[in-house]
């Protein structure tokens, strides 16, 4: 058992000692950080100073292949300079996002003239996951093309943010055909992932979209998922179709898209698809039906309105007296009548719908 | 009866004893998890662009959702500092709970708000929403204002969620101060959920006594002037930085704060909302959200986010501090007591077996256990039964931990956030930290002692939280 009187008191010593001697190593430590903290910044100072005289050379285009800079000795590839390297990525970087054209093209050889491509590739080739990622950022934020048939390699890397950055690099590279690692994806994607695919396109002329109908029919629900966003944001409607198909897809979140991306396509039968849906659907889903009928709803739907406005939710009514209102020819009369026979709750919904429309 | 008596005194030492190595074992575990989890969150986070979801069509709709009670003398500064917060699909709902001061006309003023018929759906009943406001002017038109009748923090948040119509809810204090990048950076751990579903998230809350701040924004941080203050700011350093990521990286966190956590809307529905009926609604509606999640049998993790991003004053007063522990230490209570089914059942996995006896040895019953130590030691100490070496050898002992602990704490905040810049703050953080068993600790117990006495008064007040306000200058006596 356990107590107090077993333990030695020279063996409480001894662990007192044992914590005081840490604790003084910790704050030799937590000094020596604050330390290096103070050193990294004053290296920055400087380093930031030639960032300042090379920004103005940038922007008047005295900085280009052919140029012959002299590299200061702390940016020098030496194990010492390694903070001031890493500084000077990270300006490049944060400068080559504001800037568009020949500018941009500019800091592409700054950073190729400072020799840091061989820090990032370092980086890339490491087997630590965090530097693997980080590695292959710099390298396509520099568009460092010619890594691209290495980096390809990892869009279906097991660590999430390996792939993750190598498949914003392949469409860096590539545009709409870097997309062509959807074929071939195993591992899942998740919604920040394809937001930042979706942010790295937005910029580019939409593209090629032929593998599209095999995307929609792939195993990997994540997949599945871009897919239907990408009809979505770019009409794809030749894959209407397919998009119906989902509407069947046992993940309801690949349903959930589905049906928004139908929404979005906006064709006349759109609306009693999504009626035809909603008794099948989950809670969540059937909230994005309704969500989605306010924008393709028609007379068609009358009936399935006017069933789900006497739905016991009052969530569902409201959103039903939305839609009746907004796209039923005589819609807030249909509403008004309501209100009348059954005051309670439809007048105030009325007043609700009536306060929005004016606003 | 002397048999008695010792058998009672080696079982309340041997207890206590047990009790401390057990609590010494899990500060260690505590410790190395958080490390990783915290070098493991920046890692992943070293080159990320927040800037993409602030603007983002694809990025989620937050709610805000900002109770408020009597806080006229901020509340316009406040509102707009949160209306300048970096992301696009925002709606921000301020509910005034019952004011009985100008809150509501100040707003009403400030923002240009109007009436507006609205039908309030009472999925989480609440008391009565006397009225909602909004603006036609474009700069506000994220801005919703409910007036209700008073009911409490809890009953505000519901109303908040009813009212609310975007996916997430962010629930704050609205006296805190946020980054401007604070929804961006809660935001995404539900993006990045992947088979579990993230249904609720947490941030690391810091005391802003005595840093600067300029129209609603933080724009100098400087360690507390104020003892009890400061000591807060360690303590919080501690919790946050040590405890509550440790705990996210076991997947057993069983509190997020109130000044600022983020929900996913229709899970915290499902679930009831928060509880009216005890004073830690912030922890009871996170162990709701997860005992439910573990009976619909889906799976899930609660994430936790050890950046910066909410400011909030701490009491400057040992009287309003010992207010707030002793609704602390009632929250816990009640919370522990409505959820008793999941201790130690294999159903509820790590939060049966781990995260709710954890809180209940070491959070909920430590003022008492500790109080109990502290009467045992003056009783063996009046009938000359302390062996004083020994005594003095354990005293040391467990001090010198305690002071590891709080150095290891001191140094994570260096290494990862650095809010404490100049090397005189770390130091008096050190040395606040050499006083904290003497002066601080002892003075929280107590204040926990007498939230048992008042939680088996039934009690249920908050306790009033006077506070200074940020910018202004400190009471001499404070």
């Amino acid at each position: 058992m356990l107590e107090p009187s077993t333990i030695p008191e020279a063996t409480l010593y001894a662990y007192t000692v044992l914590f005081t001697a840490i604790m003084i190593i910790v704050l030799f430590m937590t000094a020596a950080v604050l330390r290096r903290r103070r050193k990294r910044y004053q290296t920055e100072k400087r380093v930031q100073e030639y960032f300042d005289q090379w920004l103005g050379d940038l922007l008047l285009g005295e900085i280009n292949e052919n140029s012959d800079i002299e590299i200061p000795e702390e940016l020098l590839d030496r194990p010492h300079n390694r903070l001031a390297r890493e500084f000077a990525i990270n300006q490049l970087i944060n400068t080559k996002k504001n800037l568009i054209g020949q500018a941009s093209r500019n800091v592409i050889q700054l950073y190729r003239l400072l020799e840091l491509r061989k820090t990032s590739w370092d980086k890339f080739s490491s087997r630590f996951w965090y530097r693997k990622a980080r590695g292959i950022y710099e390298l396509y934020m520099m568009e460092q093309r010619d890594a691209g048939g290495a980096i390809g390699k990892h869009t279906d890397h097991r660590n999430a943010y390996v792939r993750a950055e190598a498949q914003t690099a392949l469409l860096a590279f590539e545009g709409f055909d870097g997309l062509r690692f959807l074929g071939g994806l195993t591992q899942p994607m998740n919604n920040w992932q394809q937001l930042k695919l979706l942010e790295q396109l937005h910029a580019l002329d939409p593209g090629n979209f032929e593998g599209l109908p095999q995307w929609l029919g792939s195993a990997n629900d994540s997949v599945v998922i871009f897919a239907l966003k990408l009809a979505d944001i770019y009409q794809q409607l030749q894959v209407r179709e397919e998009t119906i198909r989902c509407l069947r897809h046992p993940n309801s979140h690949v349903r959930e898209q589905a049906v928004k991306t139908l929404v979005h396509f906006g064709d006349e039968e759109a609306g009693n698809l999504l009626a035809e849906q909603y008794p099948t659907e989950t809670e969540h889903n059937r909230k994005a039906i309704l969500e989605g009928l306010e924008q393709v709803a028609t007379d068609a739907q009358r009936g399935f309105l006017e069933t789900t406005l006497a739905s016991d939710d009052p969530a569902v009514q409201l959103q039903s007296a939305r839609i009746i209102s907004r796209c039923l020819k005589g819609g807030e009369a249909i509403i008004a009548a309501k209100a009348l026979a059954q005051p309670e709750p439809y007048r105030q919904i009325l007043l609700h719908i009536q306060s929005e429309s004016v606003r | 009866m002397k048999i008695l008596a010792d058998i009672l005194v080696y079982l309340l030492v041997t207890g206590i004893f047990v009790y401390s190595v057990t609590l010494i074992i899990s500060y260690i575990v505590i410790g190395i998890n958080s490390v990783n989890e915290t070098r493991e969150y920046l890692h992943k986070n070293e080159a990320t662009d927040y800037r993409l979801l602030a603007a983002s069509p694809h990025a989620p709709t937050v709610s805000i959702l900002a109770p408020a009670y009597n806080e006229g003398a901020t509340i316009v500064d406040n509102v707009r500092s949160l209306l300048s917060l970096y992301y696009n699909k925002l709606e921000l709902v301020v509910i005034n709970d019952g004011s009985k001061d100008d809150s509501l006309q100040k707003l009403i003023d400030a923002y240009q708000l109007e009436k507006v018929d609205f039908f309030v759906n009472y999925r989480i009943p609440t008391k009565e929403v006397k009225a909602v406001y909004k603006t036609k002017h474009p700069a506000y038109n994220k801005l919703v204002v409910v007036d209700k009748v008073n009911g409490g923090k809890a009953d505000a948040l519901n109303v908040g969620i009813n009212i609310a119509t975007n996916d997430y809810i962010v629930c704050i204090d609205a006296d805190c101060i946020l980054e401007h990048d604070a929804i961006l950076k809660m935001v995404k751990p539900f993006l990045e959920e992947g088979e579990k579903k993230v249904i609720a998230s947490g941030g690391v809350i810091r005391i802003a006594n005595s840093c600067e701040v300029t129209n609603g924004r933080l724009t100098r941080v400087h360690l507390p002037d104020n003892y009890w203050a400061r000591m807060q700011a360690l303590e919080y350093i501690r919790a946050f930085l040590l405890g509550r990521m440790a705990w996210a990286r076991l997947d057993g966190l069983l509190l997020i704060s109130g000044a600022f956590g983020a929900f996913d809307k229709e899970i915290a529905i499902r679930c009831g909302g928060y509880n009216t009926n005890t004073v830690g609604e912030d922890m009871e509606l996170v162990v709701r959200m997860r005992r439910y999640m573990h009976e619909q049998d889906v799976p899930y993790k609660v994430t936790y986010i050890p950046d910066p991003l909410c400011w909030t004053e701490a009491p400057e007063t040992g009287t309003i501090l010992t207010r707030q522990r002793n609704r602390w230490t009632r929250g816990t209570i009640e919370t522990l007591r409505f959820h008793k089914k999941i201790f130690l059942n294999p159903r509820y996995d790590l939060l049966g077996a781990l995260s709710y006896p954890y809180w209940l040895l070491f959070e909920m019953l430590a003022p008492l256990i500790e109080f109990a130590g502290f009467v045992v030691f003056l009783f063996l100490a009046f009938f000359g039964l302390i062996n004083w070496h020994m005594f003095f050898a354990f005293l040391i002992f467990i001090v010198s931990f305690g002071y590891l602990n709080s150095v290891f704490a001191i140094y994570m905040e260096v290494y990862t956030f650095n809010q404490y810049r100049r090397r005189k703050e770390i130091l008096k953080l050190v040395l606040a930290a050499l006083t904290e068993p003497f002066i601080f600790h002892p003075f929280v117990v107590w204040a926990g002692v007498r939230g048992y006495f008042d939680f088996f008064r039934k009690s249920k007040s908050w306790g009033e939280m006077t506070r200074r306000g940020f910018g202004k200058p400190q009471p001499k006596n404070g």
